[in-house]
Order: C-alpha cells, then sequence, then structure tokens
C-alpha cells in the first residue's frame, strides 16, 4: 500500500476524529501536498455537519444567555424576544414574506398562507411516514411540496418547492445558501430534458441566513418540467446558466 | 461574526439568539445530562467569542463551523468525564427518535424534517455492523483502537467499516464517489 493509500484510509477517522495522534498528526503532514485529500476531507466534513443538522431542536435554560454574557464578561442583555408560535407566524417577514408576494392579491395571500399553515400542521406525519425522499405530497388533491438539496458545492443549503395541485403554479423557499456578491442574485432553471427546454423561473435575492425565495415564473405549467436547478447569475439575470449551481432536483 | 470578533456583545446575543438550540440540541443528544449541555453550549460561544477570527467563511458557513465545534467540545467532554458509554446516545434509533417533533417554525420544520428524513434513509442503508461502528465513532467518540475493542475486532476491520460508511453516505447524500 502507498502512503497516499494508506492516508486516504484514515480520513474518514480524521474527519471523525476517531485517529490516534500519531496517525492524526500523519494526516496533516501529508494534507498540504495532497489536494484530493483535502476535497475528500471537505466532502466528509460535509457527511458529519449534514448528520449533526438533523438533531432535534431543544430549549436551553433561559438563564443560560445570562451565564454567557457573565463569562466574557459583558453587560447581561435584554430578555430574548419570544420566537413566534410555529402555527400562527406573523403576516409578513420570515418565512411568509417570500409567500406574500407571490400570490398576487391580498385576498389569494391571506387564503394561500392560511391554507399553507393549515396544510403543513395537518400533514406533517404523513410526510414523515413517507419513506420516497425529495418527494413528499402535501395532501390528497395533489399539492406538492418536494425538498431541493444543495450541490457538492453548497451542501449547506436546501429548500423546498411547492407545486399547486393543478400544476400551474409554484414557489420556492431555500435556506442556508451562500451570501450573494454585488451586482448578483440567484435565478431558477427549469428544464424540460426529452424537450430540449430550459427557462428561466425568475431571480431572488438572499437575506444574511441565505433565506429567500419567490414565486415561480414559467411559460408552461410547473408539472411539465423535469428538472429545476439554481444559479448564482447577473441580477439581471441570465439567458442560460453561467453561474456557480447552489441547488437542484429531478421534477417528477 | 466580524461583529463578534470586534467584541460586539450584541452581535454574539444574536448569535446566541439564532444557534443556541441548535448547539444545546447537539450536546445534549451526545452527552445525554442537561447540565452537560449546557456547559458545552457555554462553552461554544466562549470559544465563539474569544476565537472568532478562526472561522473562515471561505471554508464553510458558520453554521457548519458551529456544529463541528459543538460536537468536538461534546467529544472532549465525553472523554474527559469519562461518562461513555451508558450515558451517552451511542444509538441512531436515540437520535432519529423525536425528528421533526421541535423546530422553531413550520418551515424550518418542513426543511429540517426533509433533509433528515433523508439522512436518516441513508443511514438505514448502511449494514448493520456499519451503522454500530460509525455511531460509536459519531456520538462516543471513541478512537478507532476503542471501537476495535468494544467489538472484539480487529483494528482493520473497525477502519474499514468506518471508511465505507462514509463513503456511501457521501455518495447517498450528495452524489459523491469518494476513491
Amino acid at each position: 500500500m502507498t502512503e497516499f493509500e494508506a492516508i486516504k484510509e484514515l480520513l474518514p477517522g480524521y474527519v471523525l476524529g476517531t485517529l490516534d495522534p500519531a496517525e492524526r498528526m500523519r494526516v496533516r503532514e501529508f494534507l498540504d501536498a495532497c489536494r484530493g485529500c483535502r476535497e475528500e476531507i471537505a466532502h466528509l466534513t460535509a457527511v458529519t455537519e449534514r448528520i449533526l443538522e438533523t438533531a432535534v431542536e431543544l430549549d436551553p435554560a433561559p438563564a443560560l444567555r445570562g451565564r454567557l454574557q457573565e463569562r466574557i464578561g459583558q453587560p447581561a442583555p435584554a430578555a430574548a424576544p419570544a420566537r413566534p408560535k410555529a402555527a400562527a407566524p406573523e403576516p409578513a417577514g420570515g418565512f411568509w414574506a417570500p409567500l406574500w408576494s407571490f400570490f398576487g392579491r391580498p385576498a389569494v395571500q391571506l387564503g394561500m398562507a392560511v391554507l399553507l399553515i393549515a396544510l403543513i400542521a395537518a400533514n406533517f406525519l404523513l410526510w414523515r411516514a413517507q419513506e420516497r425522499p425529495g418527494n413528499h405530497a402535501i395532501n390528497e388533491r395533489g399539492m406538492q411540496a418536494l425538498a431541493v438539496q444543495g450541490t457538492a458545492d453548497t451542501p449547506e443549503a436546501s429548500g423546498f418547492i411547492l407545486i399547486s395541485a393543478d400544476g400551474q403554479s409554484g414557489a420556492l423557499v431555500a435556506d442556508n445558501l451562500p451570501g450573494l456578491a454585488p451586482g448578483t442574485a440567484y435565478q431558477v432553471w427549469l428544464a424540460i430534458d426529452e424537450a430540449g427546454v430550459l427557462e428561466s423561473g425568475g431571480l431572488f435575492q438572499v437575506d444574511e441566513n441565505g433565506y429567500g425565495g419567490l414565486g415561480l415564473q414559467a411559460t408552461r405549467p410547473l408539472s411539465e418540467f423535469t428538472r429545476i436547478g439554481v444559479t448564482v447569475e447577473p441580477e439581471s439575470g441570465s439567458s442560460g446558466p453561467t453561474g456557480l449551481k447552489v441547488l437542484g432536483r429531478d421534477l417528477p | 461574526m466580524v461583529l463578534v470578533a470586534g467584541k460586539n456583545g450584541d452581535a454574539l446575543t444574536a448569535l446566541y439568539d439564532r444557534y443556541s438550540r441548535f448547539v444545546y440540541s447537539i450536546s445534549w443528544r451526545m452527552l445525554g445530562q442537561k447540565h452537560l449541555a449546557e456547559e458545552i453550549t457555554l462553552d461554544v460561544f466562549e470559544r465563539v467569542w474569544f476565537r472568532a477570527d478562526a472561522f473562515q467563511p471561505e471554508k464553510g458557513q458558520l453554521k457548519s463551523w458551529i456544529a463541528r465545534l459543538t460536537r468536538n467540545l461534546s467529544i472532549d467532554r465525553i472523554r474527559h468525564e469519562k461518562i461513555r458509554p451508558e450515558m451517552t446516545a451511542v444509538s441512531w434509533a436515540d437520535w432519529f427518535q423525536e425528528l421533526g417533533s421541535r423546530h422553531s417554525s413550520p418551515e424550518l420544520a418542513v426543511t429540517r424534517t426533509l433533509q433528515a428524513d433523508r439522512v436518516q434513509l441513508a443511514i438505514q442503508e448502511l449494514p448493520a455492523e456499519q451503522q454500530e461502528a460509525l455511531a460509536y465513532a459519531f456520538f462516543g467518540g471513541y478512537s478507532h483502537q476503542e471501537i476495535a475493542n468494544l467489538l472484539d475486532l480487529p483494528l482493520g476491520t473497525v477502519k474499514t467499516r468506518l471508511r465505507l460508511a462514509m463513503k456511501k453516505l457521501a455518495f447517498l447524500l450528495f452524489d459523491e464517489e469518494l476513491g
């Protein structure tokens, strides 16, 4: 076995922290000269991070916030703002802000938001019971929420597409996208591979947390498209994808 | 993070409000004890405060850095306190048992649940012996040799199981074929 092969065998342990100190040092010394090893470490690290991100969120004791301030020698902060209740989001801001702009008139907005809240709450357990990753019917009437995953370059990124029951309209909400450089935007691409169709689904920006979304624009029903992707493009948009791909998936 | 590095207490507070549940959740799952999870949560944000310059945005997102920091500090504590294995959640069933039950908002719940479902399915795709070795490594912070001793296996077998498990997860989660 060559040194390269031996080091490759140790990389999962390096990422998991299971190597003994001598092995760890041996890997470290080899990394500078091994670009492939560094890339593999990045991929393996992304795996561990993806697992960690599935931790169920639990609330620490409220007093912990004050203890942190004591530790770092800062004055005690004001009490943390109450988190919004899961089933009663504010009508504007956060997640609902992009959705609010998706569906036109206020009456439609209100209806869609209420419907969405109800659907999410009512079908949550149903969702979890399904074992087809990335393809989740949201209700019996056929409205769908499809998970969208980040690419190898953006393993943190995730999101979902909502497609109406008739397949005519939909929305994309994304999270943990990389920050955009000035003058750039995220552009959605919709494709029908067999027909050689590729068209823009619209442009959107993200906030400081990489969170953003848009109502999808298309010249034909969304149900006809076979693939969706998101790339970084100039803020005025491109005629075809040119930049880094950050999200993508096949459509059922 | 620039503001935190500049010792802006409000920035750290904002960071704490955003990530403390995430940090606490990981550490609680790994350590299985509330007071230790709280200590780790404080340790993580203390480290963020004093070592903000160690975060390199070009190498990944802040949340990823915080997740790794949390796991590393949790493992250090597990080893230091010698609290494994009985009091440490070392099974995948424990890790996933309450998935999706508590999140701060509906959209987060949806996104996380979809993502977690995919991770859980990927783990379930692994042979049982690989799941077992990976759980000891991932949650318990055991070394190769310690896992080999625990499972009464040759050292090389443990290394192979961990490598195969991680390779398969990379493929299932990111379509990455590792050499």
